[in-house]
C-alpha cells in the first residue's frame, strides 16, 4: 500500500476518533444541573450512575433529582452516591416486579412504595391491575397508607380491594384526605384506612376534580 | 517485414532482444515514486490540516451536544408536561417566628431560593405550585437554615438527615 493510500485510509480512523471525543458524554452526561451544583468529583460519579440507568432504560430525571436533593440538604458525596444507588436499585426491582411495559410515572410510585418499605414481591401481586386506568394512582396509594404506618401487606390488601373495584384515581385522593381527616381526630390509621376503604368501594368517591389542592 | 533489407536483419534482432535490467536504476525509479507519493499525500491531507479539522468537527460537535444538554437541562421537566397536566396544589406552612421560608423540592431542582412562601399572616405561610401527576418530594426550608417536613404531608423519611415529605398528584379527572 502506498503511503498516499495509507493517509486515506487513516482519514476515517482520525475522524472517528475526533466524533468518538466530541461524542463520548451522552446527552445525560450534558446535565449541567449537576456539573455545576456536585463537586467534581461526585458529579462525574452520579453522571456514570445516571448514564447507566439510561442505558437500563430506566428514568433518569427523578435520580438527577435525589442527587440535587443531597447537594441541596448539605449531604457528602458519598451519602449522595450511595442515595442515588438505592433509587437506581429501586426502580430496577419497581420494574422487574411490574414488567417492562410500565411507564416512568408508574416506575416512580413504585419505587415509592419500596422505599416506604414494600418488597417486590408485594408489588408484584399488583402485576394483573397493571391496565387498570387508576394504577399509579393505586400505588400512590398504597405508599401513602404504609407512609401512614399501615402495615404493607394490610396496605396491599386495602389497594387490591380498591383496584379489583374498578375505583377512579380520585377514589386514591379522597382515601388519602378522608384518612388524614381521621387521624386528625384520632383515628388509628390502619382502622381508618380499612374503613375508609370499604366505604370507599360501597359508595364510590364524592365526584369532584382528583386533583389534591393539597398534598 | 519479408521486404526488409537482409543488412538490416542484425540490427532488428537486436532490437527483439530486451536490455539487461539495472538494479541501481529500479531503486532510483522507486526511491522517486515514494517521494512523489510523500509530496502528494502531504499536499492532500497535511498533519496541521487533519488536526485542524477534527478540532473543528470536535467544536461543532460539542456544540451540538451543549445545545442537546440545554434543551434537556433544568426546563426539560417542565418543557414535557403537557400545560394542561399540570395541578394547581397549594402548600401552607404555619411558622410563626419565620422571616422566611421557601419550598424546596423534585419541582425546582431543590433550589433553596426558587420557590419562596407568601406571609399571610398570623405565622402563615403559602404558595400555589404547578405539579405533574406523580410523587413529588418536598420540604420546607425556614430562615434558610432549618428544614421541615410539611406536618400536614406524607413523611417519606429523613434522607441525607433531613425530613422530606411526598405529595401523591393526581391526574384531573372530569367530574
Amino acid at each position: 500500500m502506498s503511503i498516499r493510500s495509507r493517509t486515506f485510509a487513516a482519514l476515517p480512523h482520525v475522524l472517528a476518533l475526533a466524533v468518538g471525543l466530541a461524542a463520548a458524554p451522552s446527552a445525560h452526561a450534558q446535565d449541567r444541573r449537576l456539573v455545576e451544583r456536585l463537586d467534581p468529583g461526585i458529579a462525574t460519579a452520579v453522571l456514570a450512575l445516571v448514564d447507566s440507568a439510561h442505558a437500563l432504560e430506566l428514568p433518569t430525571e427523578p435520580i438527577v433529582q435525589k442527587a440535587l436533593e443531597g447537594q441541596s440538604k448539605g449531604a457528602s458525596g458519598a451519602a449522595i452516591v450511595a442515595a442515588v444507588r438505592a433509587l437506581i436499585h429501586d426502580l430496577v426491582a419497581a420494574r422487574t416486579a411490574l414488567g417492562g411495559d410500565v411507564s416512568a410515572d408508574v416506575l416512580l410510585v413504585a419505587a415509592a412504595v419500596l422505599e416506604a418499605g414494600g418488597t417486590p414481591a408485594q408489588l408484584e401481586r399488583l402485576r394483573p391491575h397493571r391496565s387498570n386506568k387508576a394504577f399509579a394512582g393505586g400505588l400512590a396509594g398504597m405508599a401513602y397508607l404504609m407512609s401512614r404506618g399501615v402495615k404493607a401487606e394490610h396496605s396491599l390488601d386495602l389497594i387490591t380491594a380498591m383496584m379489583k373495584a374498578g375505583l377512579p384515581e380520585r377514589a386514591y385522593t379522597s382515601l388519602q384526605q378522608l384518612v388524614e381527616r381521621d387521624m386528625m381526630a384520632g383515628a388509628p390509621a390502619a382502622e381508618a384506612a380499612t374503613v375508609r376503604v370499604n366505604a370507599l368501594i360501597r359508595h364510590g368517591p364524592s365526584r369532584g376534580p382528583g386533583g389534591g389542592s393539597r398534598p | 517485414m519479408s521486404d526488409l533489407d537482409p543488412s538490416l536483419e542484425p540490427w532488428l534482432e537486436a532490437l527483439r532482444t530486451e536490455p539487461a535490467v539495472r538494479p541501481e536504476a529500479i531503486a532510483r525509479l522507486n526511491a522517486a515514486l515514494r517521494a512523489e507519493d510523500v509530496r502528494a499525500a502531504r499536499r492532500i491531507l497535511t498533519p496541521p490540516a487533519a488536526i485542524a479539522a477534527a478540532v473543528v468537527l470536535i467544536a461543532l460537535t460539542s456544540a451540538f451536544w451543549l445545545a442537546v444538554g440545554r434543551w434537556l437541562g433544568p426546563a426539560a421537566p417542565q418543557q414535557l408536561a403537557v400545560e394542561a397536566d399540570l395541578t394547581p396544589t397549594q402548600f401552607v406552612l404555619h411558622a410563626d417566628d419565620a422571616e422566611s421560608v421557601t419550598i424546596v423540592g423534585d419541582f425546582n431542582d431543590w433550589d433553596p431560593y426558587a420557590t419562596p412562601l407568601v406571609h399571610a399572616g398570623d405565622g402563615v405561610w403559602t404558595v400555589v405550585v404547578r405539579l405533574r401527576p406523580g410523587a413529588v418530594r418536598y420540604a420546607y426550608l425556614v430562615d434558610g437554615t432549618e428544614w421541615r417536613a410539611d406536618p400536614r404531608g406524607v413523611p417519606a423519611g429523613n434522607d441525607f438527615g433531613r425530613p422530606t415529605s411526598v405529595a401523591f398528584i393526581g391526574h384531573l379527572e372530569a367530574p
